[in-house]
């Protein structure tokens, strides 16, 4: 184990104070803000799925911000272009040379909202830079700014006109988080806190106040206390019990007779590392099962196929995970 | 061909102006019909062919009364090219021949008459064998009676019925068993990893406001709970700390309650 500069106390407060933050912008919404520091923390990336309007943008903003981060967001629609994410080499008219124009995902924060309207070879594109965290553009490659994180989104319910990502690009995603709306307390705080935003005046004129005028760009920490964070991640105990109870979860999803798609090596990979971020916000130095438990549904939902028989059946992902969850611990 | 025609129509224009002299032609092979051929006396009818050595094959297709004698449409197939007499392939009903009565069809063909090419004689072959079906069928009803007669008698014997599946051990006997491990110091890996998740599942089952909670819930709930905390949280410093405090000795008396023979001991853990 190596060594960490920055002491557990610190860390602690680091990640508190960007919860923290966000609070105050995003109400609500903790576990998305959780998830978002885990797949920050492991360098992961994150897909969202859940309806318009729940403040997705807002909250990726608000960490940016928070973390001190580059931030870029793109719409992903159909006609949308890999040199419209990636760059292009532009021929400049007074030089007479090739010049390189870097794409949006020159970020480290890249929100890419609704990454299923976008044509496959778009999705490709984006998800193999994820993978490399490399972009190559004519004959130069270009590395990827650290840490180097994606959010996409994408919408559950309108599926045409959509080009629906396929497993392969799907586990490339460390997580996958199913986005709620607000409880009723949180849905009424949200419209208290919005009805007091106010009007800022601009020269002669007047706009009214959204939330986003109400990120701040004072960050809650330096670069420094990210890196210190992330190597603390990696310091994080993993017992061989835990192993065990990953094997047990992965291994269960192969042989479930309703899934023709179990949870690939990456699931494991990914449900170990995000449980080592969780370990690390709730302030322990070891993994213990409740991580495993609270991140299994994330990490492994998308990556599990229904067979046909299930499916004919009515049967739905979730509710096979959850018998297989049911069934590890009996 | 055209003389052909103009023939065919003299002597059909012939043959309506009731002369006995009736002259026709037909190709080869294909049938022609003769239509108002009239014929006087008695009714006629075609001689029957009891070989294959008849040039004309004649089929009678009506008859109409006229004066002295019948109209007749025949209808006529010529087998070897030639001019033929109809009446010697016709007689009177009474078997009478048609001495008086003048008739010819010419039997056309394209080809020279030396060219054509002797028709195949036919080689009639005697069927293989006819009749015995009866014999046939009985052999055959002998030999499917003693198939099922060999059934019946020596048939095989079913093997013996598979012995009934052990039932899974059940979570208690489960615990049970790895309790019993644990006290003597001997549980591998895989092991204490089976026994910390059937202690929450047996918490998880026993807890009403728990059982329909997702494991990941449930566990939250537990790590507060002040029945299941205490052994639930020492389990994880035990298993899962880097450097544990804890042995397994001081493990044991807390899972002492859980090495039950009965549920219903466990259940009072």
């Amino acid at each position: 184990m190596s060594t960490n500069s920055a002491s557990p106390e610190a860390i602690a407060t680091y990640l508190h104070n960007i919860r923290e933050r966000v609070g105050q912008i995003v109400v609500g919404q903790d576990v998305v803000v959780e998830r978002t520091i885990i797949a920050l923390l492991t360098s992961g990336h994150l897909l969202l799925e859940g309806m318009p309007g729940l403040a997705k943008t807002l909250l990726v903003n608000t960490i940016s911000k928070a973390l001190h981060l580059d931030f870029s967001r793109v719409q992903f629609t159909i006609d949308l272009l890999p040199s419209d994410i990636l760059g292009t080499e532009i021929l400049d008219s007074k030089t007479g040379e090739f010049r390189t124009h870097r794409g949006p995902i020159f970020t480290n924060l890249l929100l890419t909202d609704e990454i299923n309207r976008a044509a496959p070879k778009v999705q490709g594109a984006l998800l193999e830079a994820m993978q490399e965290r490399k972009v190559t553009l004519g004959s130069e490659t270009f590395s990827l700014p650290t840490p180097f994180l994606v959010i996409a989104t994408q919408n559950p319910i309108e599926q045409s006109g959509t080009f629906e990502l396929p497993e392969a690009q799907l586990d490339r995603f460390m997580l996958c988080h199913r986005l709620d709306y607000p409880t009723i307390e949180e849905e009424e705080e949200i419209l208290r806190r919005n009805m007091n935003l106010g009007v800022e005046k601009k020269g002669d004129g007047a706009v009214a106040r959204t939330e986003f005028d109400l990120v701040t760009d004072d960050a809650v920490g330096t670069p420094q206390d990210l890196i210190d964070a992330m190597e603390a991640t990696h310091n994080i105990h993993v017992s061989e019990v835990l192993l065990k109870h990953v094997v047990d979860i992965v291994e269960r999803t192969r042989k479930h007779p309703e899934l023709e798609l179990g949870c690939s090596p990456r699931a494991g990979i990914s449900l170990l590392k995000a449980s080592r971020a969780r370990a690390l916000i709730h302030g322990r130095n070891y993994a213990i099962p409740e991580d495993l438990f609270a991140l299994a549904e994330d990490v492994c939902l998308h990556r599990i196929r229904l067979s046909y028989e299930a499916l004919a059946e009515g049967r739905t992902a979730k509710q096979v995970l959850q018998e297989i969850l049911d069934a590890s611990i009996s | 061909m055209n003389r052909l025609i103009l023939l065919f129509i003299f002597l059909t224009f012939k043959a309506h102006c009731s002369d006995p002299t009736v002259q026709s032609s037909s190709p080869l092979g294909l049938p022609t019909t003769i239509t108002d051929l009239y014929i006087p006396g008695a009714k006629v009818e075609p001689i029957p062919q009891k070989n294959r050595e008849g040039s004309l094959v004649i089929r009678l297709l009506e008859i109409k009364p006229a004066a002295d004698g019948f109209r007749y449409d025949l209808e006529v197939y010529g087998l070897d090219p030639g001019t033929h007499q109809l009446s010697a392939y016709l007689h009177y009903t009474n078997g009478d021949a048609l001495s008086a009565f003048d008739s010819q069809i010419e039997i056309t063909t394209r080809h020279p008459l030396d060219s054509l090419p002797p028709p195949e004689a036919l080689k009639p072959n005697d069927p293989d064998r006819l009749g015995g079906y009866r014999l046939l069928i009985l052999i055959l009803s002998i030999l499917w009676l003693l198939g099922f007669l060999i059934i019946l008698l020596y048939r095989k014997k079913l093997p013996p019925p598979p012995a009934p599946p052990t039932p899974e051990p059940t979570l208690h006997e489960k615990l049970n068993r790895l309790v019993s491990s644990a006290s003597k110091g001997d549980l591998p890996d895989n092991d204490r990893a089976q026994l910390e998740r059937l202690i929450i599942g047996h918490w998880k089952q026993k807890l009403p406001n728990l059982q329909n909670l997702s494991p990941a819930k449930a566990l939250i709930q537990l790590r507060t709970h002040p029945d299941a905390s205490p052994l639930i949280l020492k389990l994880e410093q035990w298993l899962h700390a880097p450097n544990p405090e804890l042995t397994h000795k001081d493990i044991l008396p807390l899972l002492e309650p859980y090495r039950a023979n009965s549920k219903s001991q466990i259940e009072k853990p």
